[in-house]
Formats: C-alpha cells, sequence, structure tokens
C-alpha cells in the first residue's frame, strides 16, 4: 500500500444485493475511500475482525442474520468504527434498535448519493474523532492491555 | 451515583408531575421546565447528569434544545420523548448523537430502565 493509500478512510459496505454493493463501491473509491465489500453477517464479522474500518455501511437485512443483531458484536471489536444502517424498510423501531446497538447513522434506501456522501464523510470524521481521542488518552480501543500505538491502527 | 439529577423538560403538565414525582420516588434529584428556554436556565444553573426532553414543544422543540445543549454540555446524555414518533425524527435525533428515543405513551418503568442507562459511570466522573 502507497502512503497515500494509507491515509484513505477504510470504508466496508455490506450488502447482500450485488448491484447496491458495486454501485456503492464505485461511488465510494472514486470519492476517494479504501472500499471492501461483503455480502452477509458471517463475512462482515470476519473482515471487521481483520481489518480496521473506520466506518461500515451495513445493510439490515442480511441473508444469514439481521445487521441490527451483528452490530454489538462489531463495535465489541471496533468501538471507534461508524456505523452507517442501511434499510429498505425503515420503522421508527428499527431506528431506536440502531441508536441503542451503537450506529451512528441510519440511511433509507433508495437513498441519494449526496446524502450518502455527506454521511459517509460524517462517519470517517467521527471515526477519527475517536482513533484521535483514544490516542491521546492511551487508551486501548481493542480491549486489551497493549499500547495504543500498536492497537490503533486506523492508516 | 447517590443521588443522580435528571432535567425533565415538557409542556404538559400532566407529564411535568408524573415524572416528578416518580424520579423524586427514587431518590433522584429532579429539576422540570415546561420549555425549552426554561430548560437552558436551570442547565446553567445546576448540575444535571441526565435531560429527558419531550420533542414537539412550542417555540424551541426537543431537538432544538438538544442542539443547544450541545454547544455547551456535548457530554450531557440527552434522552427524547414523543407522542408523535417518525423514522425522520428518530433518524435526526440519532444523528444529533441523542442517547435515546422513547415514544409516549411510555411504560415509566421502562422509561426509567433507559435514562438510568444512560448516566455517566462512577469512572467516567472520577476521570
Amino acid at each position: 500500500m502507497s502512503t497515500a493509500d494509507a491515509r484513505r478512510p477504510r470504508v466496508l459496505v455490506t450488502d447482500d444485493e450485488p448491484d447496491i454493493r458495486n454501485d456503492l463501491s464505485d461511488y465510494l473509491s472514486h470519492l476517494g475511500y479504501d472500499v471492501s465489500v461483503a455480502d452477509d453477517a458471517g463475512s462482515t464479522l470476519s473482515q471487521v475482525t481483520e481489518t480496521a474500518y473506520g466506518v461500515l455501511l451495513l445493510d439490515d437485512m442480511l441473508p444469514d442474520e439481521n445487521g441490527l443483531e451483528i452490530l454489538p458484536g462489531l463495535l465489541d471489536v471496533r468501538p471507534s468504527m461508524s456505523v452507517i444502517v442501511m434499510t429498505g424498510c425503515p420503522t421508527v423501531k428499527s431506528v431506536i434498535k440502531a441508536m441503542r446497538r451503537g450506529a451512528c447513522d441510519f440511511v433509507v434506501k433508495p437513498f441519494e448519493l449526496d446524502e450518502l456522501k455527506t454521511a459517509v464523510h460524517r462517519a470517517a470524521q467521527r471515526n477519527q474523532r475517536l482513533v484521535d481521542e483514544a490516542f491521546r488518552n492511551r487508551i486501548d480501543t481493542t480491549g486489551d492491555s497493549k499500547p495504543v500505538m500498536n492497537s490503533v491502527s486506523y492508516d | 451515583m447517590e443521588h443522580p439529577s435528571i432535567l425533565v423538560v415538557d409542556d404538559e403538565l400532566l407529564i411535568r408531575d408524573l415524572l416528578y414525582d416518580f424520579f423524586q420516588d427514587q431518590g433522584w434529584d429532579i429539576a422540570v421546565a415546561e420549555s425549552g428556554e426554561q430548560a437552558l436556565e436551570i442547565l446553567q444553573e445546576k448540575k444535571i447528569d441526565v435531560l429527558l426532553t419531550d420533542l414537539r414543544m412550542p417555540a424551541m422543540d426537543g431537538m432544538a434544545l438538544t442542539g443547544q445543549v450541545r454547544k455547551n454540555f456535548p457530554c450531557l446524555p440527552v434522552v427524547i420523548m414523543t407522542g408523535y414518533p417518525s423514522v425522520e425524527s428518530a433518524v435526526s435525533a440519532l444523528r444529533n448523537k441523542v442517547a435515546d428515543y422513547i415514544t409516549k405513551p411510555f411504560n415509566v418503568n421502562e422509561l426509567y430502565k433507559r435514562v438510568e442507562s444512560h448516566l455517566p459511570r462512577e469512572d467516567e466522573e472520577t476521570a
């Protein structure tokens, strides 16, 4: 990875619909993000465990598990990751559930690309702020006792 | 936390009275306001651990109050309650870093559990 690539915020897009995954990946890559994709809950958890994503775009209806159900587990692994929940069937209850489970935003499909751009930008800023705070406070955001220099790997 | 404090903001007297009695019975230090403007004045005078506000109020609504509170008290947990829930207002609350969104009519014990869960932890207070 080049130095320029290392500074690009990492975004994971999880959606079981290939068209949405590909369109979002293309769009966000065009905006300068380092984008990966996942198509179900299991691969999302394994990718989040392996890589320090700053932002996760998470569809709520995944084939193996509901996205909102896996959200707390994902944030246990990456507490500073900003999660934007995406849904085609919004309800007040689902927004409240997303809020209580630690999502930072909620977007309703079909969405305008400008809305998504704003949401991802805001989410990336939030992640950077949390990573910076953790660095300053020497808090180990991964939950073990290693110094933050070793544990926070946003870049 | 020995005596947690809460500020309840609602333009309905019935709700203010109900919550005043309830939180007082639980041993909380409670203040009430009938408007967002009055709430901001109280926040300048008293230490408050949790702000519980109605969403739909004349003049300054709960979301506008949240915006004002964020400027001076960025870490104060804000819980919104509303009798007119909508996806739009819930998303707006989420984006404004509201800690919780509770729909009316509520079970007061459920509301209490939600509010209590947002109290600052002891280690956060002493940090």
